[in-house]
C-alpha cells in the first residue's frame, strides 16, 4: 500500500474535535446515520406515526431532541409531533451539505494522500473474500442492506453511537457500540476462516 | 436568512477527511483492525472515544445534548450494523468519504443504505414495537 495514514494520535484526537465541534455548531449530536434518516425523513421522526410513542417533545430550537430510536444526527428536519412549532425548516438542508461534505473531506484525503481519484475496483482483500466484479457489487449492496436497516433500526452508527453516544457517556449509545463493534469483530474472524 | 446550513460543512469536510487519513475507507486497513492484527484504527478510536468524554464533559451545560434512549431495535440493530460493517467495510460515513474519492463500488453500498434504511423505516412504522419504542 502506497498511502500513508495517520497515526491513532493525530486521527483520534481529531475525531474527537468533530464530535463535539459539530454540536457546537449545528446544535444537535453528530450522526451520519442521523442526518441521513432526516435527510429522507422516512418515518417521519419526531412523532405522529404510530412506533414514534406519540411522547416526543418537540426540540425548541437550540436543543437537539431525540425521538426514540433515532438519537443521534443532524439537525432536526421539522418537529411533526401534533401541535408542534415546525422548527429549522433549514434542517434538511443542513444534513444534505453535511453528507456532501464527508464526500468532499474523503476526496480531499485521497489527493492529500496521493491517491489517484477514482477506482472502479474495491480493495483487493474484499475481492480474495467475495469476488470481484458484479457478484463483489451484490455482495456490498447485501452488505450495504444490513448496515443502513441496522443504523436506522438502531438509531446510530460508528459516528452517532460510537463517537457522539459514547463520548457523552450514554449508556445506549455504550451498549450499542459494544454490539455493533463485537459482532463485526465476530463477522470478520469468520470470515477469514472461511477464507484464510 | 437562516445560514444553518453553512454549520455543518466544517464538520462534514473534517469528518470525511479525517475518517479517510486515518485509513478507516479501506477495507484491508479495516479488517486489520477487527482482526487485531494491527492496533492503529483501535487506538484512535480509543482516543476518539476518550478524548470526546473529556470535551463533553467539559461542554456538558454549553451543549444541552438529550439523552440518547433505549429502544427495541438498539439492539437489533446494532448486529445488523456489524454484519454488515464487517462484510462492507463501510459505515455511512466511511461510504461517502469512498464516494468522494471515487470508488465507483461504495455506490453499490450507498444503494443497499438507502434500500435498507427504507425497509427499517417500515418496519419500525408497522408497529415493530408497541407505543414508547
Amino acid at each position: 500500500m502506497s498511502v500513508d495514514y495517520w497515526p491513532w494520535w493525530v486521527g483520534g484526537p481529531l475525531l474527537a474535535v468533530v464530535a463535539v465541534l459539530f454540536p457546537v455548531l449545528a446544535k444537535a449530536p453528530l450522526g451520519v446515520s442521523g442526518a441521513l434518516a432526516r435527510l429522507l425523513r422516512w418515518g417521519r421522526e419526531g412523532g405522529g406515526s404510530p412506533d414514534a410513542g406519540g411522547g416526543v417533545a418537540p426540540a425548541p430550537a437550540g436543543l437537539a431532541g431525540c425521538g426514540p430510536g433515532d438519537c443521534q444526527g443532524g439537525p432536526p428536519a421539522v418537529a411533526t409531533a401534533p401541535g408542534a412549532v415546525p422548527i429549522r425548516r433549514s434542517g434538511r438542508g443542513a444534513n444534505l451539505v453535511f453528507l456532501i461534505a464527508i464526500a468532499v473531506g474523503g476526496g480531499l484525503a485521497g489527493w492529500a494522500g496521493g491517491r489517484s481519484w477514482g477506482d472502479l475496483e474495491y480493495a483487493p482483500e474484499f475481492q480474495r473474500i467475495f469476488g470481484a466484479g458484479v457478484r463483489g457489487w451484490v455482495v456490498l449492496f447485501l452488505g450495504g442492506l444490513f448496515v443502513g436497516f441496522g443504523t436506522r433500526l438502531s438509531g446510530g452508527c460508528t459516528s452517532g453511537h460510537g463517537l457522539s453516544g459514547c463520548g457523552r457517556l450514554q449508556p445506549a449509545s455504550l451498549l450499542a457500540t459494544a454490539v455493533f463493534f463485537g459482532v463485526a469483530i465476530g463477522v470478520s474472524f469468520l470470515l477469514q476462516a472461511l477464507r484464510p | 436568512m437562516n445560514l444553518a446550513w453553512a454549520k455543518t460543512l466544517v464538520p462534514g469536510v473534517l469528518l470525511g477527511f479525517t475518517v479517510s487519513r486515518l485509513g478507516f475507507t479501506d477495507y484491508a486497513e479495516l479488517r486489520q483492525m477487527l482482526l487485531f492484527r494491527d492496533l492503529r484504527l483501535l487506538l484512535a478510536f480509543a482516543v476518539a472515544v476518550g478524548l470526546a468524554i473529556v470535551l463533553f464533559a467539559v461542554l456538558r451545560r454549553r451543549l444541552a445534548l438529550g439523552p440518547v434512549r433505549f429502544h427495541p431495535g438498539l439492539v437489533p440493530g446494532a448486529v445488523a450494523f456489524g454484519i454488515g460493517w464487517a462484510v462492507t467495510g463501510a459505515c455511512p460515513g466511511v461510504v461517502l468519504a469512498q464516494l468522494g474519492q471515487g470508488t465507483a463500488p461504495a455506490l453499490a453500498s450507498l444503494a443497499g443504505i438507502l434500500v435498507g434504511a427504507r425497509l427499517a423505516a417500515a418496519v419500525r412504522r408497522g408497529g415493530v414495537s408497541s407505543g414508547g419504542e
